[in-house]
C-alpha cells in the first residue's frame, strides 16, 4: 500500500527517446493501467519503477520514499511478467514462497502463506509440480501467486494476460480485478489492450512515443479524449475521423461541415478557432444512428459490409467517397448496397486540430454564459 | 542463421526419395571411415604384439595383447604427464569458464559505449596465427617466473580458449530468457544471487560446452606446453607423447597405447556431456 510518483522521468536508448519527461502520480490503492501501443514506453516506465532499467533523469517515489537509486530488491514491490518468468527448476510451492524466503520469513510462516495463496488461486493440487507441467493459464496463476504471497507495497504487472488465449484472458482479467480489490493494494498494470484498460482501471494513463497523452478514469478518457490519438486508441470499434472538415457560420447558425454532410452546432461555442478553420471531426461508431422516418437526416450513406456481432452489428458504409463505420442494435438488419439515412447528435462529436491532433475544447452556450 | 531450432531440424528434413537417402548415408559412412580410420589404426596397433606388428600390414589385428597398456600404466606417462595435464586442463577450464561467464554477463547485462565493437574484437584474435604470440608470451611467462609452472600454462591456455568460450557462452546466454532473473531481483535477490538462482540452471548447457572446449584445448595443446615446460616433471601428455617418438627404438605398441590413453579423458568428457555439448555448440554456431 503506497502511492507512487514519477517526476520528470526520462529514458533514452541511444537516439531513441523511450520515455519523455514522464510525470505521473498514482494514488494509494489505485489500480492504474498504463495503456499504449508497442514502443510507447509503457513497459520501460514500468521497468524503471521496478528498478530493472535505470533512469536518465528524473525521480521515482514509492510511498514517499525515493527509490530510483535503489536496487529492485529494496523497493518493496512485486511483479507479474508477460511470459510468467517462473523459476523452471523450482516447484509451484517454491515459486510462490520465493519472495518470502528471500525476505528470510520463518519457514512455518512461508508454508502457511503459500498454502493460503494456493487456495486463493486454486493451485493446491499443483504445489509440488514444476511450472512446465502446467498450462499457460496455470503458470500465470503461479506468477500471480508469487506476487501476492508477498505483501508488497506496489504490484507491477507487465501485460500479464497477453500470452493467454481469449477465453482465459477474460476469466483471469476478472480474477485480477477481484484480487486487487480484496488486497487493497496499489497496482500498476501495463497493457496495449484498451478493453483490459477500460475494464480494470481506476484510472488509465495513455502513452504514445514515450509521451504521456492523458490520464483519467476510463469513461472520462472515453468521453473526453484530449487528442486524436487517445480518441482513436480508446473505444472499439475505432472512432470515425473526417479529415478536412470546416467550421462554418451562416448567420446565427454554426455547423461543422465535412465534404459530404454537415452537423449543425446550434448550442455550441468553439472557442479557440475562427470560423472557416479546418478541423478533424471525430464521431464514434456507436454515436451514429439510423434516422427515424420524419427526422431530418444528417447524411445519406450506402451500406458496404455488415458484420453482425450478436447483440450489436458493425456496419461499414460510404457517405459519398467517405468511409465510415456505425454500431447499431443487433436486431436491425441491413444488406450491402442498401441506402440508409444517418443522424449524428451534435453532443457526441469531437473536434481536433488538423495539425497537432489536440482536441478543440467545445462548450455549450449554457456553459459559456455561466 | 537466426534459427531457433538449429542443427536437428536440418538432419530431420523429410527424405525426398530413397536414392537420395542412400547416397547421403553412403557419403556419411565414407566420411566417417576416413575420419575414424587413424583412430582405429591406433587402437588396432596398440593391442598387437611386437611380432604381430612386424609381420606385415593387417586391417584386422591377428594378435592380441594388453602388454603395451601395462607398460604405459607403469611408466611415468600416467603418473606424471597425465596428472600434469589433468591439473592444467582443469585449472584452465575453471579459469576460462569463470572469465568467459563474467565477460558475457558484462556484455549482456550492461549497456556501455563500444559494447558490440569489443565483443567482436575478441573473436578477431583468432585471425592471427597462435605462433605469433609464442615469443612474446614466452618472455612474459619467463619474466613472471611462470616457466615450468602449471599456473603459467593455465594462463596461456586460458588466453587461447577464452575468445571461443566467450563466443559460445555469449550466444547461449543470449537465448536464455532474462525475465526469471529479473523476477528474482524484484522478489528480493541481489543481482549476483538472481543470476545464480534463475539463470545459471538454464545456462548450464552453454557453460558446459564452453568448459568442455577449454578442457579439450588445454588437454591437446602442444606448442606452448612444449616451450613453457621443459622440465621433465612438468611435461603434459602431448609433450610426453612426442618424447616417445624421439627414442631410437620406436615402440609402436607403447606409443599407440599412450595415444589411446590420452584420448580417453576427452572421449569420456564428450560421452558424458554429449547432450549439453550439442545444445551449447549449436546455439553458438547458428544464432
Amino acid at each position: 500500500m503506497a502511492d507512487v510518483g514519477l517526476l520528470g522521468v526520462n529514458k533514452w536508448y541511444g537516439d531513441f527517446h523511450a520515455v519523455n519527461d514522464l510525470n505521473l502520480a498514482i494514488n494509494d490503492r489505485e489500480f492504474m493501467v498504463i495503456l499504449g501501443p508497442s514502443g510507447s514506453g509503457k513497459t520501460t516506465a514500468l521497468r524503471m519503477i521496478a528498478g530493472l532499467e535505470t533512469l536518465d533523469s528524473g525521480e521515482i517515489r514509492i510511498g514517499g520514499r525515493r527509490v530510483d537509486p535503489l536496487p529492485p530488491k529494496d523497493r518493496d514491490i512485486a511483479m507479474v511478467f508477460q511470459n510468467y518468468a517462473l523459476f523452471a527448476h523450482m516447484t509451484v510451492a517454491e515459486n510462490i514462497g520465493f519472495g518470502l524466503r528471500m525476505a528470510k520469513s520463518p519457514e512455518a510462516e512461508v508454508k502457511r502463506r503459500v498454502l493460503e495463496v494456493a487456495e486463493l488461486l486454486g493451485l493446491e493440487q499443483w504445489l509440488s509440480a514444476r511450472p512446465r507441467h502446467l498450462s499457460g493459464g496455470m503458470q500465470q496463476r503461479v506468477a500471480l501467486g508469487r506476487a501476492i504471497a508477498r505483501n508488497a507495497s506496489l504490484y507491477l504487472m507487465d501485460e500479464p494476460l497477453s500470452n493467454l488465449d481469449a477465453l482465459l484472458r477474460v476469466k483471469t482479467r476478472t480474477e485480477i480485478i477481484k484480487l486487487a480489490r480484496s488486497l487493497q493494494t496499489t497496482v500498476m498494470y501495463v497493457t496495449h489492450d484498451q478493453i483490459e484498460a477500460m475494464t480494470m482501471a481506476h484510472r488509465i494513463a495513455i502513452m504514445k512515443d514515450g509521451v504521456l497523452q492523458q490520464v483519467g478514469a476510463p469513461l472520462d478518457v472515453y468521453r473526453t479524449p484530449h487528442n486524436r490519438f487517445v480518441a482513436g486508441f480508446i473505444g472499439m470499434p475505432q472512432m470515425n475521423f473526417f479529415e478536412g472538415s470546416r467550421l462554418h457560420r451562416d448567420g446565427d447558425q454554426l455547423s461543422v461541415d465535412t465534404s459530404v454532410f454537415s452537423i449543425p452546432l446550434d448550442r455550441r461555442v468553439v472557442a479557440p478557432l475562427d470560423m472557416g478553420d479546418e478541423v478533424v471531426l471525430g464521431v464514434r461508431p456507436e454515436h451514429i444512428r439510423l434516422a427515424n422516418p420524419g427526422m431530418t437526416p444528417t447524411a445519406e450513406a450506402v451500406v458496404d459490409v455488415v458484420e453482425p456481432l450478436g447483440a450489436q452489428t458493425l456496419v461499414y458504409l460510404s457517405a459519398g467517397r467517405m468511409p465510415l463505420s456505425m454500431l447499431i442494435d443487433g436486431h436491425i438488419e441491413l444488406v450491402p448496397g442498401q441506402v440508409v439515412q444517418l443522424t449524428i447528435n451534435q453532443d457526441s462529436i469531437h473536434l481536433f486540430h488538423p495539425g497537432t491532433g489536440s482536441a478543440v475544447p467545445t462548450r455549450t452556450l449554457e456553459e459559456a454564459v455561466r | 542463421m537466426a534459427s531457433s531450432t538449429p542443427a536437428p531440424a536440418r538432419s530431420a528434413a523429410p527424405v525426398r526419395n530413397l536414392g537420395g537417402a542412400i547416397l547421403r548415408g553412403l557419403t556419411l559412412i565414407v566420411l566417417l571411415l576416413i575420419f575414424m580410420f587413424p583412430f582405429y589404426w591406433m587402437v588396432a596397433t596398440s593391442v598387437q604384439t611386437a611380432e604381430g606388428l612386424f609381420s606385415g600390414v593387417k586391417i584386422v589385428p591377428d594378435t592380441f595383447t594388453l602388454a603395451n597398456y601395462q607398460s604405459v600404466l607403469q611408466s611415468d606417462f600416467v603418473r606424471i604427464n597425465v596428472r600434469n595435464s589433468l591439473l592444467i586442463a582443469t585449472g584452465t577450464t575453471l579459469l576460462t569458464t569463470l572469465l568467459a561467464l563474467a565477460a558475457s554477463l558484462g556484455y549482456l547485462r550492461y549497456r556501455y559505449r563500444g559494447r558490440r565493437f569489443f565483443s567482436r574484437l575478441v573473436v578477431l584474435v583468432y585471425l592471427f596465427p597462435t605462433v605469433l604470440v609464442l615469443v612474446p608470451l614466452y618472455f612474459v611467462a619467463s619474466r613472471l617466473g611462470l616457466l615450468n609452472n602449471p599456473f603459467g600454462l593455465m594462463a596461456v591456455h586460458s588466453v587461447l580458449a577464452l575468445p571461443l568460450c566467450l563466443w559460445i557462452l555469449q550466444s547461449y546466454l543470449e537465448g536464455v530468457p532474462r525475465e526469471p532473473e529479473e523476477a528474482a531481483m524484484v522478489f528480493g535477490a541481489s543481482r549476483a544471487r538472481a543470476f545464480r538462482i534463475a539463470t545459471l540452471p538454464l545456462a548450464a548447457p552453454g557453460i558446459l560446452a564452453a568448459a568442455a572446449f577449454a578442457f579439450i584445448l588445454s588437454w591437446g595443446e602442444f606448442m606452448f606446453a612444449f616451450i613453457m615446460g621443459p622440465d621433465p616433471a612438468r611435461k603434459t601428455v602431448p609433450v610426453a607423447l612426442k618424447d616417445l617418438f624421439s627414442s631410437y627404438a620406436m615402440d609402436w605398441g607403447v606409443v599407440t597405447a599412450a595415444g589411446v590413453a590420452a584420448t580417453i579423458p576427452v572421449l569420456l568428457l564428450f560421452w558424458l556431456m554429449a547432450k549439453y555439448l550439442a545444445a551449447g555448440l549449436a546455439k553458438g554456431a547458428f544464432d
